[in-house]
């Protein structure tokens, strides 16, 4: 426990407001006080920052020199560092992120050594009316910056068990949190494939274990047009897919997949994202289109909106869109086809509620070289403390920045997480329904490394 | 639920740069057609403004969420200004609008014959022939003109230059009236009516009339004419004008193999030629067009873009009794669809914060009479129709007078009542504001997801407040404009087509 700590850095250049033992320094709150504003939750909708409010902290500094010179010279490195936010802010090249620092007065979880960090947007100084008076302290300096609202401290880092590619993992943190941390995560044993290859992939991610649910799609095979084939020489996952054969270009409707789970894995009630690991085996164009009814309460139908799969000879994973349902019980597939031709094959339906802390992360796994790589790392990083935007690599020879389309700062605060790689293409062919290398389905390891986040000072 | 916002120098391509920290007053809507409008500010040096600015190619922003398309589309608009970069962008129906379409699918008319002469073709001797295409396509050669063993009389028509399609069948039902010696042929030319020809049907002349139908399907298979022609033997023609004659009437040309013309059929040509084309812009798939099945008998298209035509086809309606209003769009993986309108809807309930409510009479009409023309051509005024509800409602006759082109009575009386459907009961206007949007079970939906053509329920309306509560409690909605700072969407509700225009194109197409 000690007293205030509160500076501002960028890892090289430190200006140090309070050092937490009451020692001297060049910068001090002028009356010794100093609130930080709290944040709250963000009304708007974008993501790539996390989900609260940037918060405009003011202070009022004298800063001290030992001559009126030395004071100057003390402002202007205080103004460098303002100066460094607003061009890391613009994205310009050089320009490291700048942090404040803060670990309040007899706190125990923060401290000098290890302080509660917050990323700063913006900044700003102004001189006080008397600052030409030349006094080796110019007092009353009004600082004003402006930072990201949830404050970071340390992170916990934990790993999954060795998970084949398709099932869901688990990773046991150290303990829950009480705000959702900004997580970076780390999945090993993944299969980027050769530039060009631009196939999305998926990772799932829950904090609940009813956030993600697998469903064999094989499960709906009925009568014609209907059949369960088996594809285990493409590493279907349950060994068979579900195939449509089209005899005409009606709609038609599976058989029905028991979604009704129990315990604490039954569906959460609300709003689902639901996504299909799907291949079009036409090779005459003919195209499909795909929509799924959910039965609600027993008796209500609901369905998403339509899907349609072109020519995409290949496993790979789509979402067929949101739906929303209580006490569900069954699902059913239903498909059109553009001609009474062809097939399209279907391996699994995975149900992510967006009724609990989700996030589902899409993006491109290419290795930007002429051939697949199997045992590659994903990298998926928020970058909340070092750069404008996330980042999301994979670096089987150097990291290759990757493709995304859904927001990648993912926040997560159970004891037990819940992951699953959604991801098709193996290293001797993209043909295949999860990914694998030699022969055998990838296993995954994800770790996960976990800020944990306040809103308040601790 | 936080969304995504990236830019991407093609679909599904090579990520550009994730905005979704930095875009400032972003702003996205929908409209009948799809994606419509996304506006934003990029904070960015002068440097990092022209870098945007000068991107090559159409760069993409997509507007994602857990992989689920919110809006996607074109990076059109770009304005350096003081601190950054404002961006401007369009949804995918902007594809419809990039180049113009010209084709014939089907004629049949028989304004666009002509008589030909011998500057469209060598043995071309139609002044020694009466030929006329009044409903019809007539020739018959004229009495006492010495005609020779080339001497040929012609009606010819040309396809759109330059379109995208040539000629497949013509059907058409005959009266070869002609003597022996004589013979009547339809030929199919490349290259205009100059062109290499091919005979595609003929009968010879037997002294006697000869009727039939037929329907060829042209073996020429780049037929862009045809003409109809009388060949002649070397003799005089002694009879009467008009008694020997060939005469073609119920005629119809297609540039497809099809029996019938529906709007899908045209509607999957635009979007190949629009993908052929621009093949980033617009999706060939063919999957989400339905078909109307109406045939349509007159579609030319001559230098019109392709959102000119879709507009133009979805006025038609379909083939059903009362004729279902159709809509285009464009919206997921720049998919174009046709369909009728509100299938593919979602259904939402809000609880109204604030509610604008407008009644005018303005579009008042709850009297009427038709205005149209008998078979002298002399106008006509059919009787008076009133609804007498909305006479006593309003305590207001407002009469207007429909006009009616037609010379059938009852059909003029079909149209003033339908005129008078329209507007005996005119639908008040309405603003309304919500916070939330909910489904039929309840579970509360991102604002964002509510898109054109859903319908929306004002569910904390007491169903007792007003004899026209019902009509106002639940709308479709033509535009929605989604604001990401605040969390706002705001909601224009449809005002319905007329049954009345919907009509008026179908008759001018001369359907019923």
């Amino acid at each position: 426990m000690g007293l205030l700590y509160l500076a501002i850095s960028d890892g090289t250049t430190t200006c140090t407001i309070a050092d937490g033992s009451g020692g001297a320094v060049y910068y001090k709150l002028a009356y010794g006080k100093w609130a930080p504003r709290v944040a709250k939750l963000r009304q708007d909708t974008l993501g790539g920052r996390g989900p609260y409010t940037d918060e405009t902290e003011e202070m009022l500094l004298n800063i001290h020199g030992a001559t009126a010179a030395d004071a100057y010279a003390k402002l202007q490195t205080l103004m460098q560092l303002i100066d460094q936010v607003k061009r890391w802010k613009r994205g310009e090249t050089g320009a490291t992120a700048v942090l404040l620092k803060y670990s309040p007065a007899n706190a125990t979880i923060s401290s000098a050594a290890s302080p509660l960090q917050a990323t700063l947007l913006d900044g700003d100084v102004v001189l006080p009316g008397h600052f030409n008076a030349g006094d080796s302290v110019i007092t009353g300096v009004k600082l004003t910056v402006k930072r990201l609202g949830e404050w970071l401290h340390t992170t916990d880092s934990k790993a999954s068990a060795a998970t084949s590619n398709g099932d869901k993992a688990s990773v046991a943190m150290t303990g829950a949190i009480t705000w959702p941390g900004p997580t970076k995560i780390q999945v090993e044993g993944v299969v980027s494939q050769a530039q060009g290859v631009d196939t999305r992939h998926y990772l799932a991610l829950a904090d609940t274990v009813n956030g993600i649910s697998i469903f064999n799609a094989e499960d709906a095979a009925s009568s014609a047009p209907w059949s369960s084939v088996n594809e285990s020489a493409q590493y279907a996952r349950n060994t068979n897919v579900l195939r449509y054969t089209p005899a005409d270009t009606s709609e038609h409707e599976s058989g029905a997949i028991n979604i009704a789970l129990a315990g604490a894995n039954a569906l959460p009630d609300g709003l689902m994202a639901i996504y299909a690991c799907v291949r079009n085996n036409s090779s005459t164009g003919t195209t499909f289109r795909i929509r799924i009814r959910c039965s609600s309460r027993l008796y209500t139908s609901v369905y998403t909106t339509p899907k349609v799969i072109g020519a995409i000879a290949t496993p790979r994973w789509v979402c067929l869109g949101l739906i929303s349902a209580e006490q569900w019980s069954n699902a059913y597939i239903n498909i059109a086809a553009s001609a009474a031709a062809d097939s399209l094959d279907i391996d699994t339906l995975v149900f992510v509620s967006q009724a609990v802390n989700t996030a589902v992360v899409s993006f491109t796994l290419s290795n930007g070289s002429g051939a697949a790589a199997s045992g590659d790392m994903l990298e998926i990083d928020h970058k909340l403390l070092t750069a404008i935007a996330p980042k999301i690599t994979t670096n089987a020879v150097i990291a290759v920045t990757q493709a995304y389309d859904s927001d990648a700062v993912v926040a997560l605060k159970a004891a037990t997480v819940y992951a699953l790689v959604m991801a098709t293409g193996g290293a001797s062919s993209l043909n295949r329904w999860r990914q694998e290398a030699s022969a055998a389905v990838n296993t995954n390891v994800i770790t996960l490394v976990r800020h944990t986040a306040y809103l308040t000072p601790v | 639920m936080a969304l995504f916002c990236g830019l991407f120098n093609t679909p599904g391509g090579r990520l550009l740069a994730d905005w979704s920290s930095r875009i400032e007053h972003l702003e996205f809507s929908t409209n009948p057609h799809g994606f419509a409008t996304l506006q934003g500010m990029i904070p960015e040096t002068l440097a990092g403004s022209f870098a945007v600015y000068d991107l090559d190619g159409l760069p993409r922003i997509h507007i994602g969420y857990n992989g689920w398309t919110v809006w996607e589309g074109r990076l059109e608009d770009m304005t350096i200004v003081n601190g950054g970069v404002r961006i401007g962008a369009l949804g995918a129906q902007r594809a419809l609008s990039d180049v113009p379409y010209t084709a014939l699918w089907s004629t049949g008319g028989y304004s666009e014959w002509r008589p030909m002469t011998i500057d469209d073709r060598a043995n071309t001797r139609t002044e020694k022939f009466e030929a006329d295409n009044n409903n019809r396509i007539f020739i018959a050669p004229k009495k006492n003109e010495v005609m020779a063993s080339s001497t040929i009389g012609r009606m010819g028509y040309a396809a759109l230059h330059g379109g995208e399609r040539y000629l497949i069948t013509v059907a058409f039902t005959y009266d070869v009236y002609l003597d022996a010696g004589y013979t009547a042929s339809l030929v199919s030319c490349s290259g205009g009516l100059g062109g290499s020809a091919t005979s595609e049907w003929s009968v010879n002349g037997n002294g006697a009339s000869q009727t039939g139908t037929a329907t060829v399907t042209l073996t020429n298979a780049t037929a862009d004419a045809v003409l109809f022609q009388v060949a002649c033997p070397a003799a005089t023609y002694a009879g009467e004008t008009g008694d020997r004659y060939l005469k073609i009437t119920s005629l119809r040309i297609k540039t497809t193999a099809s029996a019938a013309v529906y709007a899908d059929e045209i509607v999957k040509a635009l979007a190949v030629f629009v993908n052929g084309i621009n093949s980033t812009q617009l999706d060939s798939n063919p999957m989400l067009i339905e078909s109307p099945a109406l045939d349509l008998v007159d579609e030319s298209y001559a230098d019109l873009y392709p959102e000119e035509i879709l507009n133009r086809l979805i006025a038609l309606g379909d083939n059903q009794t009362e004729p279902r209003q159709w809509e285009w769009g464009v919206w997921e993986d720049r998919r174009l669809h046709l369909r009728p309108r509100g299938s593919a809807a979602r259904a939402w309930y809000v609880d109204a914060s604030a509610v604008q409510i407008e009644r005018t009479l303005e579009m008042l009409t709850n009297s009427g009479y038709a205005v149209h023309q008998n078979g002298r051509n002399e106008t006509q005024r059919t009787a008076v129709n009133a609804d007498a509800d909305s006479v006593t409602r309003f305590g207001l006759t407002r009469r207007s007078a429909v006009n009616a082109q037609t010379t059938s009575a009852t059909q003029a009386a079909v149209m003033r009542d339908t005129a008078l459907a329209d507007g005996a009961n005119p639908r008040p206007r309405s603003a309304i504001q919500f916070l939330a949007l909910y489904d039929a079970a309840g579970a509360r939906w991102p604002l964002w997801a509510c898109r054109s053509g859903d319908t929306i329920t004002m569910r904390n309306l007491p169903v007792t407040l007003g004899a026209e509560i019902d009509r106002i409690r639940t709308f479709t909605v033509s535009e929605t404009r989604y604001t990401v700072e605040a969390d706002r969407l705001e909601v224009t509700p449809e005002s319905p087509l007329p049954r009345l225009e919907v009509m008026v194109a179908r008759m001018g197409e001369g359907y019923r």
